[in-house]
């Protein structure tokens, strides 16, 4: 595939448009004229110039960029690890990396009293956190207790990082209104961290062997994912790429409500979790 | 190769000296008129190294604010491009930086997920497409991206580049070839 690469770059920047191109010189002049004094006489730095507050906000604004990729593919699983920056990662189907039970796990105890739950999963292995109390873990993050009242309190919950606002994970265990997922003991996973969906790239990034659907939680754009496990990608607000394996094989609600995003990982159908979510007190 | 863009072509040199003198003085005007000059080339430039368009702008901006105020520093008996050139890669480098993360993710997604349908980027360039182009250009490191900017986005000549990045012009002729190298590179691994 021999390219002439010269032709093709000048042509490239050819090809390229900027509406405000026309009136480039005369912002320029407007914003040298504007408190401008003669040349190198001050210096102002530049965020306290319009142009340079403008940016500024622009970037506080720009917070969240959220990404889901799917890691069906070796070359989308190294494009993942490659973006994170730590080429070997290994980013595994969940179907295959099943979860036994760890014989010396003992599950974090809740704060409220928790439903049995042996023999309980690994929360390394759910990469969790550390066992914290439920309201305790929910202050640490800022959100109001996130038990869906629909299944009541969780049997473990834990925080974690990133983002390094925290990230709070509560795990139910099986029931009668929650079928067994593919890890050993577990029913559903709630999670709760301080970031926005970007809807543009679910969009983009949907596809192979996940179905994507559009829906809403509470008003709020909701994303419902079905099909191959698959990472989440986000931009945490502290700039930092943030790489999410979603756990289980099964069914994953992505929902946002102000400041913060819930997934709910389960066997669930898409209208039991969207119910689920519904019951899920936002304050 | 890269052509001369209109508004710089020779004849207008002794025009371009006489502006850059009022601007020294502090005409804002001959400055805009220094700014129609050569924004084509900045733009394009601040694209090129800064690897966005929404920023390039913004970035062109920053770069001929901050040109004016260091055009005491500026040597009058060269040519003033390749020195705006050198700002504007300066401005374009440190925008990028300070967001790099942001824009890896952004253009990783794109390059696994396709791109927005209906836009410029499904231009087809010969054979490879401009979505492919700014995918690997991304891929480059610093000093590869600003090579290539200077010379086939700001269409510097390898003088002109040599000028703009302060290295011997023989310099330029081989980080240029090699940069093209990797870029071809990158654009195998992409397809």
């Amino acid at each position: 595939m021999p390219v002439d690469l010269e032709r093709a770059l000048t042509a490239f920047a050819d090809s390229l448009e900027f509406p405000g191109e026309a009136t480039l010189a005369e912002r320029v002049v407007a914003e040298l004229s504007r408190a401008e004094p003669a040349p190198d006489h001050v210096v102002v730095p530049f965020w306290s110039r319009p142009a340079g507050r403008r940016v500024l906000a622009v970037a506080a604004a720009a917070i969240v960029l959220v990404g889901l990729v799917l890691v069906g593919s070796p070359r989308a699983r190294r494009a993942v690890a490659d973006l994170l920056g730590i080429g070997g990662i290994a980013i595994e189907r969940s179907t295959s990396s099943t979860v036994g039970p760890s014989p010396e796990s003992s599950p974090a105890v809740a704060s409220t009293a928790p439903p049995t739950f042996p023999p309980g999963p690994d929360p390394a292995a759910l990469a969790a956190g550390r066992p914290i109390g439920l309201d305790e873990g929910a202050a640490q993050v800022g959100v109001v207790t996130p038990v869906p009242a629909a299944i009541g309190p969780p049997a473990a919950s834990y925080l974690g990082t990133p983002p390094s606002s925290g990230k709070l994970t509560l795990v139910w265990p099986p029931s009668s209104s929650l079928p067994p997922t593919a890890i050993a003991g577990v029913g559903a996973l709630l999670t709760v961290f301080r970031a926005e969906v970007d809807e543009g790239l679910f969009q983009k990034l949907a596809g192979g062997g996940t179905t994507y659907e559009r829906v809403s939680v509470d008003g709020a754009p909701a994303a419902w994912l079905s099909g191959e496990p698959h990472s989440f990608l986000y931009l945490a607000a502290d700039g930092s790429v943030v790489e999410e394996t979603l756990r289980l094989a099964g069914n994953t609600l992505i929902w946002t409500q102000g400041p913060f995003t819930y997934r709910l990982e389960s066997a669930l159908g898409r209208d039991e979790a969207l119910a689920l979510a519904g019951s899920v007190p936002t304050g | 190769m890269a052509s001369p863009s209109p508004e710089h072509l020779p004849d207008s040199a002794a025009e371009e000296a006489a502006l850059v003198t009022r601007a020294r003085a502090g005409d804002v005007e001959a400055f805009g008129a220094l700014v129609g000059r050569h924004q084509r080339a900045a733009l394009r430039t601040a694209f090129a190294v800064g690897g966005s368009e929404s920023e390039a702008e913004d970035v062109t901006q920053e770069a001929f604010v901050k040109a004016f105020r260091a055009l005491s520093r500026f040597d009058e008996r060269r040519p003033l491009r390749p020195w705006l050139m050198q700002i504007v890669a300066n401005e374009a480098r440190n925008r990028r930086r300070s967001r790099e993360r942001r824009q890896r993710l952004a253009v990783r997604a794109a390059a696994l997920g396709g791109h927005e349908p209906g836009s410029a980027e499904d231009l087809a360039l010969g054979a490879v497409s401009a979505a492919e182009l700014r995918a690997a250009l991304s891929g480059l490191d610093d000093r590869d991206r600003t090579v290539i900017a200077l010379r086939y986005f700001a269409g510097l000549s390898e003088a002109e580049t040599a000028r703009a990045l302060d290295v011997p012009a023989g310099t330029v002729k081989s980080r240029c070839s090699r940069a093209l190298e990797r870029l071809r590179a990158q654009l195998e691994e992409t397809l």
